[in-house]
């Protein structure tokens, strides 16, 4: 019982923490057509700018949002070297990916920044068991300050998407012929779209330097497989779930896959699975979840509308 | 007086395939009044999907010549006043659609003058937050409705057919409100009962003071539409007909044409060759 509640409490706030990032994939990939490599970027860059702000001194409140805040930056570079130069999506995000690997190094002053005995955003809410008053293992203070984040990001995300700006950005991604033919600016909304993303992978990173009491500059590597398998998760366990919207499936499938995956991940961990094979299982789980989703019939595939 | 909605003169393109350049227009005239339907006729490879394609600014235009849009030359419009003058239907439906969105977000997104812009600020912001709302209860289902496609309000485009596709692309130029609209081939991959309801809906726009410009390959369709017609082949125009010569135009004299002026291109082609 006890592992089980474990696993939850530390799955819980992994998800939860990863959420804003793979909601970003899910955007950008889903509505926008745009598989981002720069995500791998803009997560260190969050932590690294986060981690700035906590070292001067700063509020953790105010960390959150200039770390978020800072993300804009590789979304807006990667966008316009795909939108105004004409090279390649995937090209666009590892030229990024690469050129803020060294930037971050910069700001950081090397290749990683503790920020122990420095305040956190998430532990405004203090927990029950840090008073000594309890058994209790779960961290529920930080549990819900985070569910509170995420769950303002996540109400914030699906009602865009369900307005003019929203519905755009989503033909932009459908088929740029169509945006185009109705007015819209494709290019521009491209480059803005991936703003936004890159911000919502920086809110993760700067929520991870924070939890983990560190920013670290390789803490991006790998996280753009990683959001691939939680929202592959996350769209399985919605398709049962009869027929939504295409805005509210592709937020909910975000934040339900963000969390299953890190409650399986520290479930193999915590059974005996070496941390050295954690990428080795997560690209079988990517493939199984794939070839899941590709597999189904065709009709299924064109009414779920992806 | 009023300018034409398109005027081209002595308009000349070239586009390289197979590594030599080859000639699509040479020397294309065409004028097209505003309010009328001009239909275009003339065999594949006759220029008529380039006009097009130069028109709507998906073929970049190098060539010479001068073509005007609402009086303006077409080599300094850029995409956006581009959008607001035309809509163009495609052949395939399919190019012209987003398959991921409902047919509701396909109207909201068309629909250019949204009812609350009279509407006080609430109404309007409440339109621009939840449009999708205001989808359900305003004149889109009505709208589809009148043309059989109520049941598919909150359908993914994906699941409709070909013809019914092809309908809510024009019923999208309806909601576009836009002056010009120029369609290539647009009923060759659609049946005859949601090719009527095409044309139908052609009439109304024009009728309403829509100008149409229309590709086609169905003869009997050309003549049976439309106020104007202009026959082209290899590159330039070979013949125009308006008013009068346009209502009593017959399929077989236009085939005559098209068939004397492959036999005067070639031969006139065999004597450069020798």
């Amino acid at each position: 019982m006890n592992e089980v509640s474990v696993i939850l409490d530390v799955g819980l706030c992994a998800g939860m923490i990863a959420a804003p990032s793979v909601l970003a994939m899910a955007i950008a990939w889903r509505c926008l057509d745009f598989p981002d490599l720069g995500i791998e970027a803009a997560v260190p860059f969050g932590a690294a700018a986060a981690s700035l702000v906590l070292g001067a001194g700063g509020n953790p409140m105010a960390a959150l949002l200039v770390g978020s805040a800072a993300g804009v930056v590789p979304g807006l570079l990667t966008g316009s070297i795909h939108a105004c130069l004409g090279l390649p999506k995937l090209l666009a995000g590892v030229l990024v990916a690469t050129l803020f690997y060294s930037v971050n190094l910069r700001i950081m002053g090397g290749a990683n920044v503790s920020l122990l005995g420095k305040p956190s955003f998430l532990d405004v809410a203090s927990d029950p068991d840090s008073s000594g008053a309890g058994a209790a293992s779960f961290h529920v203070g930080r549990l819900i300050v985070l569910a509170l984040v995420l769950g303002i990001v996540t109400a914030f995300l699906w009602t865009m998407l369900r307005t003019r700006v929203g519905l755009r950005l989503q033909a932009v991604g459908s088929n740029p012929d169509f945006a185009r033919s109705v007015g819209v600016p494709t290019r521009a909304y491209v480059v803005f779209g991936l703003a936004a993303t890159n911000a919502l992978g920086a809110m993760s990173g700067a929520l991870l330097a924070m939890h983990q009491g560190f920013a670290d500059v390789g803490m991006g590597f790998g996280v753009l497989v990683v959001t691939v398998a939680s929202l592959a998760i996350g769209e399985r366990l919605l398709s049962v779930w009869g027929r939504r919207s295409r805005q509210f499936r592709c937020v909910a499938s975000a934040v339900a896959g963000a969390i299953v995956y890190q409650c399986l991940i520290v479930a193999a961990l915590r059974f005996g699975l070496p941390a050295t094979d954690l990428k080795l299982a997560t690209a079988i789980l990517v493939l199984v979840f794939m070839y899941a989703q590709f597999r189904r019939p065709a009709a299924l595939t064109a009414q779920r509308g992806y | 007086m009023e300018c034409d909605v398109v005027l081209a003169t002595g308009v000349t393109h070239q586009y390289r395939a197979g590594g030599r350049n080859v000639d699509a227009l040479r020397g294309l005239t065409l004028s097209v009044p505003r309010g009328s339907w001009t239909m275009l006729v003339g065999r594949s490879g006759a220029g008529k999907s380039t006009l097009l394609g130069l028109l709507s600014g998906q073929i970049e235009w190098y060539g010479t010549g001068e073509i005007s849009l609402e009086g303006k030359s077409l080599r300094v419009l850029d995409g956006s006043s581009r959008a607001r003058m035309l809509f163009q239907v495609r052949q395939d439906p399919l190019t012209s659609t987003a398959p991921d969105l409902t047919v509701a977000e396909h109207l909201v997104l068309a629909d250019s003058c949204p009812e609350s812009r009279q509407k006080s600020w609430i109404h309007r912001a409440r339109d621009t937050c939840f449009p999708l709302r205001s989808a359900h209860t305003g004149s889109f289902s009505s709208l589809l409705r009148e043309h059989g496609l109520a049941e598919y309000l909150d359908a993914p485009v994906a699941e409709l057919s070909g013809g019914e596709r092809q309908l809510l692309v024009l019923l999208l130029a309806h909601l576009r409100r836009v002056p010009f609209l120029i369609l290539d081939e647009p009923l060759s991959n659609v049946d005859d009962v949601h090719a009527r309801r095409c044309l139908e809906v052609l009439h109304r726009l024009n009728q309403a003071g829509t100008t149409i410009l229309m590709v086609t390959h169905d003869l009997h369709v050309a003549c049976a539409h439309g106020d104007r017609l202009a026959c082209v082949g290899a590159g330039r125009t070979l013949a125009e007909f308006a008013g009068a010569a346009k209502n009593e135009l017959a399929p077989s004299r236009l085939w005559e044409l098209m068939e004397t002026a492959e036999i005067n291109i070639s031969s006139a082609r065999g004597a450069v060759d020798a």
